[in-house]
């Protein structure tokens, strides 16, 4: 009886700290929510999963609470041989160092989080992640169906490509530009890049597309008419992408783009890129991308900083690819933006 | 009396002995990680750092618990409310091939993603799905199912083949992991299983009148998710935490430097990343979409294949259902078998 009896104490008390974390977690999420910490961990889409958790957590743990405060008859007791398996865990569990090792790690993400309190993603995290310039790199290369090994115009040490990516027609517009580019960093650049201008607003810009980028092509259009592309807050991705995919039509058109400022080593002087991080789910899967840039202001930027730039877009060379260049002519501080990310927008293309 | 005969007597008469270990293999695996990320982080004395891995950390928790819960109630409501021997009278009367095809497809009926898997897959078990047609369920469900096939699809807008790639690679993998999977439970039953005794017999639930009652099955199955929750979270946390070192320490670009030129390294390295970063089955594709223009196709199916069957965080999950030296016999023939298929599919489709 004895043993029955202290058995029965160790599972209420199981069931306490059950209801204890289940509480707890459901506490979290309404703090998170209540403080707008959300944007920092998932993205909007999956918001609402995350607020159900919230609630089914609460039932839950009340659920236990109830189950630990009124034990149940014991000819009414839910026994079956099936829990054998957990009534060996909870053995284990009962076991001193084991207990307090498990006890321990459920409690670590309430600990953890209040002793380094959340923060966005930074340039630490995008040096690792690699942020890319050329995300058009994705639709470009298995269009015309070629073959297994992707490279960037033959830029990459793998030697088993079987066809260049550009057409030649399209790396002499490159050549141009980055020639363009030159005398722009050398010679007055206002006055050039108006230049470049006007003749990129003459020249008819040909958006060539099949059935895979024909969404990106009616963006360009829409793009191309204006003044200054904006790259916005709800089509972030798709507009880079697409100044990526049809930068040699882009060349010489005014950009201004919002972001935090992100360097690194592989950078020439005077090099940084605006970029911000792209989320699908949650952080783990956020990945950052933007365009590089070339400060030719007097303002001094610094890691992490929040920037809107505005230029004119180039395109150059880095790492050995063809990227965007935007020439930075004008750059102020902007307040870090309340939501840190960027998502890729579901209406696009519908 | 009953009732508490069983449970006071059940643990004597079957002593556990592998308990101890696992929670002294657990933490020591997370010294080792944090070692290397202090190792590889010269600003591993920077708070910021810090605060990344907390948000990281979280994050992953926050996405996770969901489907988690979702698996968790699920599967106590088949255990309460399913007949105890609903899968061995069907197992009886289905031939094993069709019962392993049937599981490979069964993704298509019931989706869960890894995070809420262990729970279901153990309780199918222990209602008699043979462990051949149960260890298939698990690796296919994550990936052949229509959530993932369509955000593979919105992933690669230019190569649909790759979502139906990834689908048909898991479907062959997942075949052949049934097909040695049941080689070997014919051998021997106790290679696969922790306690191999608690899913042989049936379950007996009392089958008096007031068990019946829908108020009593609740109090049962409540019962049960707060068992099975707390059980499964000890390891997702701790999975969550490993996980979040390696993302906020390891830098992507290793292993796509690592892996150039040599195919076999390329898949490799793929895999081993796939299985650190532990990310969703939805969202993983994306990821993927960013190293079009380094890796070959081939080398990305395996990474979209391998990660949904077997990462960090739920061969951690995986521990308390299977013996370790299944899951890494499982961990070795799903690295022979995905890049095998991946290749053979690439050959065929470009």
């Amino acid at each position: 009886m004895n043993a029955n009896s202290s058995s029965l104490s160790s599972e209420r008390k199981m069931k306490l700290f059950c209801a204890f974390l289940l509480l707890g977690w459901s506490m979290m999420i309404v703090y998170i929510t209540k403080q707008q910490l959300m944007p920092l961990y998932v993205a909007p889409r999956m918001e609402w999963l995350v607020k159900g958790t919230a609630l089914v957590c609460y039932i839950l743990g009340m659920f236990q609470v109830y189950m630990a405060v009124v034990p149940a008859k014991p000819n009414h007791s839910s026994a079956c041989n099936c829990t054998t398996m957990e009534t060996k865990h909870k053995r284990g569990f009962a076991n001193s160092l084991s207990s307090c090792s498990a006890a321990i790690t459920l409690l670590l993400p309430f600990i953890l989080s209040y002793i380094w309190p959340p923060m966005p993603l930074s340039s630490q995290t995008a040096a690792l992640k690699g942020v890319q310039y050329a995300p058009s790199a994705s639709l470009k290369q298995w269009t015309s169906g070629q073959s297994s090994s992707p490279t960037d115009a033959g830029s990459s040490p793998k030697s088993d490509s079987t066809g260049p990516v550009y057409e030649p027609s399209n790396s002499s517009a490159q050549q141009e530009a980055e020639k363009e580019s030159r005398s722009n960093k050398s010679g007055q650049p206002s006055q050039a890049s108006s230049e470049q201008q006007f003749a990129a607003n003459t020249r008819a810009p040909i958006f060539e597309a099949d059935e895979f980028t024909q969404i990106y092509a009616d963006l360009a259009k829409q793009l191309y008419n204006k003044e200054v592309i904006v790259v916005t807050e709800k089509q972030y991705m798709e507009i880079i992408l697409t100044l990526d995919l049809y930068k040699e039509q882009f060349a010489g058109k005014r950009i201004r783009i919002p972001g935090f400022v992100y360097q690194d080593k592989e950078m020439e002087k005077g090099r940084f890129a605006i970029a911000r991080f792209s989320m699908q789910c949650c952080t783990a899967d956020a990945s950052p991308f933007g365009i590089l840039s070339v400060n030719q202001t007097k303002h001094n930027v610094k890691a992490d900083e929040w920037v809107e730039g505005e230029g004119v877009l180039t395109i150059a060379k880095h790492e050995n690819n063809q990227v965007m260049l935007l020439e930075v002519d004008t750059l102020r501080s902007i307040p870090a933006k309340e939501d840190p990310y960027v998502y890729p927008d579901l209406d696009f293309g519908s | 009396m009953i009732s508490s005969n069983i449970r006071s007597d059940d643990p004597a008469a079957h002593p556990s002995p592998r308990l101890p270990q696992l929670p002294l293999l657990l933490p020591l695996l997370l010294l080792l990680t944090l070692v290397g990320v202090l190792a590889a982080q010269p600003l591993a004395s920077n708070t910021e750092l810090w605060r990344t891995f907390t948000t990281v950390f979280v994050s992953i928790l926050l996405e996770a618990m969901p489907f988690l819960l979702l698996g968790i109630i699920l599967s106590s409501l088949v255990h309460v409310f399913i007949a105890p021997d609903f899968f061995r009278n069907m197992a009886v009367k289905w031939p094993r091939p069709a019962l392993v095809l049937f599981a490979a497809l069964g993704g298509i009926l019931l989706p869960i993603c890894e995070c809420g898997m262990i729970p279901v897959v153990r309780k199918f078990m222990q209602k008699g799905l043979p462990p051949s047609a149960a260890v298939t369920y698990m690796c296919a469900a994550p990936i052949l199912n229509p959530i993932v096939y369509a955000s593979t699809a919105t992933a690669f807008p230019s190569a649909p083949w790759m979502a139906v790639g990834r689908m048909a690679v898991a479907f062959f993998v997942v075949l052949t992991i049934g097909w040695i999977v049941s080689i070997i439970v014919h051998r021997s039953h106790t290679f696969l299983l922790i306690h191999p005794e608690s899913y042989r017999k049936t379950s007996t639930h009392p089958k008096n009148q007031t068990y019946l009652q829908l108020p009593n099955k609740l109090r049962h199955a409540a019962d049960h998710m707060g068992k099975e929750w707390m059980e499964t979270t000890v390891y997702l946390t701790f999975g969550a935490c490993i996980t979040a070192l390696f993302q906020i320490s390891f830098p992507r670009s290793l292993i796509v430097d690592a892996s150039w030129m040599n195919p076999a390294l390329e898949h490799a390295g793929l895999m081993t990343l796939a299985y650190l970063l532990s990310l969703c089955s939805t969202s993983d594709a994306f990821i993927a979409a960013s190293f079009t223009s380094m890796l070959a196709p081939a080398s990305l199916l395996s990474f979209l294949v391998f990660g949904p069957m077997m990462d960090l965080k739920t061969t951690l999950m995986m521990m308390t259902v299977f013996r370790k030296r299944f899951i890494l016999l499982l961990a070795c023939l799903l690295l022979l078998v995905v890049p095998l298929f991946a290749t053979i599919f690439i050959s065929i489709v470009l």
